[in-house]
């Protein structure tokens, strides 16, 4: 799906205006927001398996469940 | 030879054997801080009363028969966003310039029960927002070996200072290669450990998911010693990893006969400098001679890694720097000021799924990668060092592919939370430093450590030392 990156920009300056910052740019919207929106979409179609049950406090504990076992 | 040119571990037994006095060394240490510090700039602040005092401290412990512990008597410097109560820690900034905060950094209270002596606080990117080590509220520090070049940050006085031989070792800390960027830059040894191996409380947050604590030296071995000491769990940072903590350096010394060494055959090895691309398969056949075999690997998706890190990184950051953002903007520099509103465009459920990724490749990225090998190896630049012109404000947007290109290496494994360490593998057409990227599963920090080690043993890259001009 094409995706509207002057209209995702807008939004994100706009947003940040509504919450009182206004020295953000189109310019500081565009460097992350996008390419964050990006690898999301691009990772999310390439991963196994769906992700509804995936619970980001996971992570710690696998950290720990796959350490190197290296004496 | 200066005392100042060993390594930490041989300096702590020169100490223990009452070869050279905790005072001499540290008098040594801040005479060279001083020398080099119009040059460098790597010290936001020096502390000749305090580090004399804790010298003499040692010194009297030891004339008493007592070692207070494996740095008895050592001089070391850390990156100024390590709290001590009551004491001014800048985080590089103007809107800390003052602070003073209520409590003390763990890994500062476990480095100072092991004997150490801290002689001053050390420059930074202010917030530690940026790979570069500029910082326009302290002034810029330089690299040691040209000082026309930046010596990367965030930790560019960690790197710096350890390079110039001031201290023997620095607690720098590694949200996208703000410890590898430096070590590497500069010629020394820097490790971002597995994200929840080293305490962060009383260390300023710039991202609570990504920061790493992370020490810079000058040999494996000297970095084993440090980590050891700072290691392990901590009741004040309940995110800290409860497991053991191996003796670094008691495995040091062990073989990598069948070490299964993985070269990456896409991303890490795209576009690289074919001055870097050279040196580090030089130093790949050195540990193949102790014993090591190369594989090829595929890092499957590390393309997006360093986009969804910064999601996290930017999201958080934004927020913890919200209520000063609204409040006092113009403390800020304009460019920090620009990084730490980022956070703003990114929207709330992008931040949530790059969270909830994490774990997934993680998992993924073990199975694929470590199935085939034991350690990783990329460069920790993949770009010659630029210099301070190059990456300034001054340089407009130009600047920005670079600062892109700084972290296309280090900050994956940020995301993935998995240690990784640099070592200096030779120098570049410019006569500056190159580094080499040991990456492993979780927690397998003396894995790398004895392969960094062996390097070492074969080489001596790391004994080289830059002439500063002062």
């Amino acid at each position: 799906m094409a995706v509207d990156r002057s209209r995702e920009i807008a939004a994100a300056a706009a947003l940040a205006e509504l919450q009182g910052f206004t020295h953000v740019t189109a310019e500081t919207a565009e460097r992350i927001a996008v390419g964050a929106a990006n690898a999301v979409r691009a990772v999310r179609a390439a991963v196994r398996g769906d992700q509804f049950d995936v619970e980001p406090a996971q992570y710690p504990l696998e950290l720990e469940r796959l350490a190197d076992t290296d004496p | 030879m200066s005392y100042l040119d060993l390594s930490l571990i041989d300096a702590a037994a020169a100490l223990a054997a009452g070869e050279v006095s905790s005072l001499e060394l540290t008098r040594a240490a801040l005479a060279r801080a001083h020398a080099v510090q119009s040059a460098l700039n790597c010290f936001i602040a020096i502390d000749d009363e305090g580090a004399l005092a804790a010298a003499r401290a040692a010194d009297a412990a030891h004339a008493a028969g007592k070692l207070l512990g494996p740095l008895h008597g050592v001089p070391l410097a850390h990156k100024d966003m390590y709290y001590r109560t009551g004491e001014v820690t800048s985080c590089g900034s103007e809107v800390r310039r003052a602070y003073r905060p209520t409590t003390t950094a763990t890994l500062l209270e476990r480095l100072q029960g092991a004997g150490a002596v801290t002689i001053g606080r050390l420059n930074m990117t202010e917030f530690a927002l940026g790979p570069t080590g500029h910082n326009a509220v302290w002034g810029d520090c330089r690299n040691p070996w040209n000082t026309a070049h930046v010596p990367c940050g965030s930790s560019s006085g960690s790197g710096a200072a350890v390079a110039a031989r001031t201290v023997f070792a620095s607690l720098g800390s590694d949200t996208g290669g703000s410890t590898r960027l430096p070590a590497s830059a500069n010629g020394v040894v820097g490790i971002k450990p597995t994200h929840s191996l080293l305490s962060r409380h009383g260390v300023m947050g710039l991202s609570f998911s990504v920061d790493t604590p992370g020490p810079i030296a000058r040999t494996a071995a000297d970095l084993a010693r440090v980590l050891k000491v700072v290691a392990g769990h901590d009741t004040r940072d309940p995110t800290s990893s409860s497991r053991a903590v191996p003796d670094y350096e008691a495995v040091l010394n062990r073989s990598i006969a069948g070490l299964r060494i993985g070269i990456p055959t896409n991303y890490f090895s795209e576009a690289v400098d074919p001055v870097i691309a050279a040196a580090i398969e030089d130093a790949i056949a050195v540990l193949e001679l102790h014993g090591a075999r190369r594989v090829s690997v595929r890092v499957s998706l590390a393309e997006h890694m360093s986009e969804l890190s910064r999601a996290l990184v930017y999201s958080e950051a934004t927020a913890l720097h919200g209520h000063a953002l609204r409040t006092e903007a113009d403390r800020y520099s304009p460019q920090v000021r620009v990084r730490a509103s980022t956070g703003l465009a990114i929207p709330a459920s992008t931040y949530v799924e790059a969270l909830q990724l994490r774990s997934v490749l993680l998992r993924q990225f073990v199975a694929d990668v470590f199935a085939d090998c034991d350690v990783l190896i990329t460069p920790t630049l993949a770009i010659p060092v630029p210099t301070l012109a190059e990456t300034g404000v001054g340089a407009g947007e130009a600047m920005w592919p670079i600062i892109a290109r700084l972290v296309q290496c280090t900050a994956p494994f940020n995301y993935l939370g998995v240690p990784a360490l640099s070592l200096p593998v030779g120098f570049d057409h410019q006569g500056l430093p190159i580094g080499m990227q040991l990456v492993g599963r979780p927690f397998a920090e003396a894995r790398l450590l004895r392969v960094a080690a062996r390097y070492q043993e074969a080489t001596d890259w790391h004994l080289r030392a830059p002439t500063v001009t002062v």
